[in-house]
């Protein structure tokens, strides 16, 4: 076997660990220029996304963060309480669904929001955040299961899905339903 | 003014005679995977085309700094480096694209236009004439992809950039089926031109590919060969 | 309930979230060593067996070391470097200590590492995880999640080279002929696998 030259070894090395070394301090750079960015992003879509389904309110605050989802109490100028926004996360079609539902303080649906359906067929699930689809939701309560038309026996409150898009509706259905329980065990329930 | 033209033909071999979507058959699964509409085609092709001329600079800068041996993993970091950067400067300004891209965006990182043109351009040749490479590179992905983009988003969703012109949808052109139908027609396309340009057709993603050179036992070797015994029996006959 | 969840995410890593078929990962060898069913099926290990290791390494590395280091965002360029070096490491190994599996499966190896689908399970099963409601994603699931994907481009080429090798004999217009048909045979593959949507949930309802 030819002996293992001192250079053949080291050299290679090394280039490796200083290209490697160099990116990650132009990965922590860029990072430490964006992240504060993105995050302000992420915080006003939410924003956009509490006031379409919480209309009245004019400012919101964290009320419960959990695992399930999180809850925002929304107030009017006055500084009364006039609804909740509920931002829950659901698996869809092709990956994550994440919708915001408003409840009103006598715990009926004012309005969903679907703020992120990317990941479904374009065309067909992602049709699920259209004005068409979420305004199907409006008026239902929240004491109540909803249930997709397919999945309707009697039971709960039907919502029609979008046409050929089950899996994508139930999965919105299945964000609002987490959503109206936290409501009912962390609102409703919290204050008894 | 004779280089100023070889510099131009860096440029525009890309785009047109080495496309390397419709002609070479490189990065196929972007092209698939993204091109539900015009506008994702063009986010897609631009973050590429960014990462493209980075990659391609950096590595021709460093072409003789790098030593052979690590060469590939070498490349793979910067392009890597480069992809994460350009998905956070997506992410801060564009969030809808970085969200309609989804996983393609990190993808770009094993998009094998990029590799390959580290390997077969950027490691051999100075940083200008490099950087001309990628940007070409880059516009001529950007060109197919978003060729796919407004014919499937025509036909399927029946719009273009989110504007309604067509009364119908047929829907399975934004589903995947529709993808490998609108690619196979239009390498069809492509093929024609060529072979009436009197070109080689590319017959397998594999003759393209950087990574041909590393699998020697491989169909890719046979193909090649397979094409050359080919030809000649129809030369001869 | 794990077991359900298991077999839930497994067959819909094969079917209705098929990579190749629905999320167009790994289209570069399905169109090029789909051939030959020798090479499809030998191929389709290879991927199998390094998407497994792969997914056993990354996950843990993000869940327990990236991210409670605020490290998320070199998520790209840790994984494409662990999963350069692991197929490496799988030849070495191989070479040295399994010959016989070497001259059958090591020719496919260095095409892996620039294969999107094993970047693309490792990174997309990592989404799954915060997605997931009706159960807690584990490492198990995210492991199981691996095998059918492996699994699911094990049929797709199989099924794929099935098709090719009929094209062969069957008489195609000029202009179509190579890449252009093999592409719209795809596209008529992957029509089928649309027929598989709704399928894994109503089979084994979780909720």
């Amino acid at each position: 076997m030819r002996k293992m030259n001192f250079k053949d070894v080291f050299i290679p090395t090394i280039s490796l660990f200083i290209i490697c070394v160099v990116i990650t301090a132009a990965l922590a750079f860029t990072n430490a220029i964006t992240a504060t960015k993105i995050a302000e992003n992420e915080a006003q879509s939410q924003q956009e996304s509490m006031t379409i389904v919480c209309p009245d309110a004019s400012t919101f605050e964290e009320a419960y963060t959990g695992d399930d989802g999180t809850v925002f109490v929304g107030k009017n100028d006055k500084g009364e309480i006039v609804g909740y926004a509920v931002s829950t996360v659901s698996s869809g079609y092709g990956g994550q669904i994440k919708v915001m539902t408003g409840i009103d303080t006598s715990g009926s649906i004012i309005n969903i929001d679907v703020y992120y359906n990317d990941d479904e067929t374009p065309g067909l699930g992602k049709n699920t955040s259209n004005e068409d689809f979420t305004s199907r939701f409006k008026g239902l309560v929240s004491s109540d299961k909803v249930v997709v038309d397919k999945d309707y026996s009697g039971e709960g409150q039907k919502v029609d899905a979008v046409t050929s898009s089950t899996i994508s509706s139930r999965a919105v259905i299945d964000a609002v339903n987490t959503a109206c329980d936290i409501y009912n065990t962390e609102i409703i329930g919290g204050e008894n | 003014m004779a280089e100023k033209k070889s510099y131009l033909q860096e440029f525009t071999k890309g785009i047109i005679k080495e496309n390397p979507v419709l002609c070479l058959v490189l990065g196929t699964c972007p092209t698939l995977a993204v091109t539900t509409s015009a506008s994702n085609a063009i986010g897609m092709g631009v973050a590429a085309t960014a990462v493209l001329i980075c990659s391609n600079a950096v590595i021709s800068m460093l072409r003789k700094v790098i030593p052979d041996k690590v060469r590939i993993p070498a490349y793979i970091t910067i392009i890597a480096g480069f992809v994460t950067i350009v998905q956070m400067i997506v992410k801060a300004f564009s969030p809808a694209i970085n969200d309609s891209l989804g996983i393609f965006l990190p993808l770009i990182v094993v998009n094998c236009i990029i590799l390959g043109r580290a390997e077969m351009y950027a490691s051999k040749n100075p940083v200008f004439p490099s950087i001309l490479d990628g940007l070409g590179m880059g516009v001529g992905f950007t060109a197919a992809l978003l060729c796919m983009g407004i014919i499937r988003e025509v036909l399927g969703s029946g719009s273009i950039f989110g504007i309604q012109v067509l009364p119908v949808q047929i829907l399975i052109f934004i589903l995947p089926p529709g993808g490998f139908f609108v690619f196979g027609i239009l390498i069809a396309l492509a093929n024609k031109l060529n072979t009436k340009a009197g070109k080689k057709v590319v017959e397998s993603p594999c003759q393209g590919c950087p990574m041909s050179k590393t699998c020697k036992s491989f169909e890719c070797a046979k193909t090649d060969s397979e094409n050359s015994d080919k030809e000649v029996a129809e030369n001869a006959g | 309930m794990l077991v359900k969840s298991l077999v839930s995410v497994f067959l819909a890593a094969i079917l209705t979230e098929n990579y190749v078929l629905c999320k167009f990962l790994g289209i570069c060898p399905f169109l090029g060593v789909s051939k030959k069913l020798n090479t499809a099926v030998g191929m389709s290990i290879a991927v199998t067996f390094v998407m497994v290791l792969a997914t056993a390494v990354t996950f843990p590395i993000y869940q327990y070391l990236l991210v409670p280091n605020d490290l998320a965002y070199l998520q790209t360029i840790v994984f494409i470097l662990i999963i350069a070096g692991l197929v490496q490491l799988v030849e070495i190994v191989l070479k040295k200590y399994i010959p016989a599996l070497y001259q059958s499966l090591g020719v496919y190896l260095p095409l892996i590492t620039t294969n999107c689908a094993i970047l693309g399970v490792t990174m997309l099963v990592l989404q799954k995880v915060e997605t997931t409601s009706l159960y807690t994603y584990t490492y198990g699931h995210a492991l199981v999640n691996a095998l059918g994907a492996g699994i699911g481009f094990l049929v797709a080429m199989v099924m794929f080279a099935g098709v090719r090798s009929r094209l062969e004999s069957a008489d195609v217009p000029k202009s179509l002929q190579g890449l252009p048909i093999t592409l719209i045979s795809a596209s008529l593959v992957a029509l089928s696998f649309l027929g598989f949507s709704g399928f894994v949930d109503k089979l084994i309802p979780l909720a």
